[in-house]
């Protein structure tokens, strides 16, 4: 008889919890943004690091505004374009080193994230190319750019 | 006078005692020949074997039988109708029933439509269905008349929805590229399947008239909409977006008697009777 009060205040709560209404909170990010982190390879891809480049500048080729201008970075998210399949993105390291230049292609889909949070235009990676001035390799991890925050391609780095 | 009433008295008593007497002695033999004679021919009866007496003295077993009534209860889901108060997109009918098979079976089944309409800045999203949902119940009320109606009970349900949805429009708003994108969603059918189960009770409120509550665990086994499109509601089974539901339901019904069921009590008593021999073995 004792726990019934208490079975009683779960019911009730699942109850509450049943008829919330879904269109008022968007539990959710709704950033499908393209996640991209920085890799140290010393001896040869045995010892792999996360690395820090100090001056990190980012932003998209035929946009104004920067995404990252000269901040410490180990990793950035990159929005890829929703009205085209395909972007650049202008990326440099370092105020000394040589910027390289990011291509994405992609298919675009328009995808339901939740009933608070509404529509969002999610990515399906195609093909990633880089130009090769700072960076030593590229690897990706994900195609599919959702709203999951995902990590979706290393960038490696030989120095 | 009073002494011929006493004498006459004592005369009628002396008379009831000896007949009394004479009849717990048994005659005297008559005075004859008594010596074992040998006889020619055997005239004695074939003999049947004996009985025991405890076997004689039962009378002829009869299994015993009780009739009770069996129908249709027919009862308006009431909660859905709250639901519509805290989620106002959602317009939910559901109507319950269930017959009585057995001793503690009973047949249940569900019916519903829903309607679900949803506007904001960022989408507009309209879609109806229908569903059912089959299954059973378990009575396990122990009841003192056999007559009664009410019930504590234990279900299990498969369900099977319906559902055509479409989001007329929606806009994405990007920051950084500072775009918005406008777009629709056709119209859509898709189907689900789950499995549901329930635990609750109908009482009996006035004759043939019910008041029930019920709490369900709904468990989606299966939905066939686009993997970028779910939909906001799956008609019976609820939120578009979860495997799994909790939800309850309060149901007014009437019953409707429509047939009469035969139960074998004795059978049953001798299931019991040899259930408990087997517990007392065991232990």
């Amino acid at each position: 008889m004792k726990y019934i009060s208490g079975i009683i205040a779960i019911l009730l709560l699942s109850v509450f919890a049943a008829c919330e209404d879904e269109t008022k909170t968007c539990d959710s990010t709704l950033l499908s943004d393209l996640g991209m982190n920085f890799k140290k390879d010393t001896l040869q891809g045995f010892l792999v690091k996360d690395t820090i480049w100090p001056k990190v500048t980012l932003y998209a080729i035929g946009n104004d505004s920067v995404l990252i201008r000269r901040q410490p970075r180990s990793s950035a998210f990159m929005p890829l374009d929703p009205l085209h399949d395909t972007c650049r993105f202008y990326l440099q390291l370092d105020s000394i080193a040589t910027p390289d230049t990011l291509t994405f292609r992609y298919k675009r889909v328009p995808s339901f994230v939740s009933p608070g949070c509404g529509f969002a235009t999610f990515f399906s990676l195609d093909t990633v190319i880089t130009t090769y001035n700072t960076i030593d390799s590229i690897h990706i991890n994900n195609r599919e750019v959702n709203s999951s925050n995902d990590t979706h391609i290393s960038l490696f780095f030989i120095y | 006078m009073i002494r011929t009433f006493l004498y006459s008295l004592s005369i009628s008593l002396a008379g009831l005692l000896t007949q009394a007497a004479q009849a717990q002695v048994k005659p005297a033999p008559a005075a004859r020949d008594t010596s074992i004679k040998r006889t020619t021919t055997d005239t004695s009866a074939p003999r049947k074997p004996v009985k025991a007496t405890s076997e004689v003295l039962q009378p002829p077993r009869k299994d015993s039988f009780y009739i009770t009534g069996g129908g249709l209860r027919l009862g308006l889901d009431i909660s859905r109708f709250a639901i519509h108060a805290f989620q106002p997109y959602r317009t939910d009918i559901a109507i319950q029933g269930d017959v009585r098979l057995g001793r503690k079976i009973y047949a249940a089944a569900e019916v519903g439509f829903n309607r679900t309409s949803h506007s904001d800045s960022s989408y507009t999203y309209k879609g109806n269905g229908v569903y059912t949902t089959l299954g059973f119940d378990y009575d396990f009320l122990k009841k003192k008349d056999p007559n009664e109606k009410n019930m504590v009970y234990l279900g299990v349900r498969y369900g099977f929805a319906r559902n055509s949805y479409e989001a007329p429009n929606y806009l994405i708003k990007n920051g950084y590229w500072d775009v918005e994108t406008p777009g629709s969603f056709p119209k859509t059918n898709m189907v689900a399947h789950w499995i549901e189960l329930t635990f609750g009770m109908r009482v009996e409120a006035l004759p043939n008239f019910f008041l029930g509550w019920a709490v369900r665990e709904k468990i989606l086994l299966s939905k066939n909409s686009p993997d970028n499109f779910d939909p906001l509601v799956i008609p019976g089974f609820g939120s578009g977006s979860k495997s799994s539901q909790f939800d309850l339901t309060y149901t007014v019904s009437y019953y409707i008697p429509l047939y009469k069921l035969k139960f074998n009590e004795t059978k049953r008593m001798e299931k019991l009777k040899r259930k408990e021999e087997k517990k007392k073995l065991h232990q």
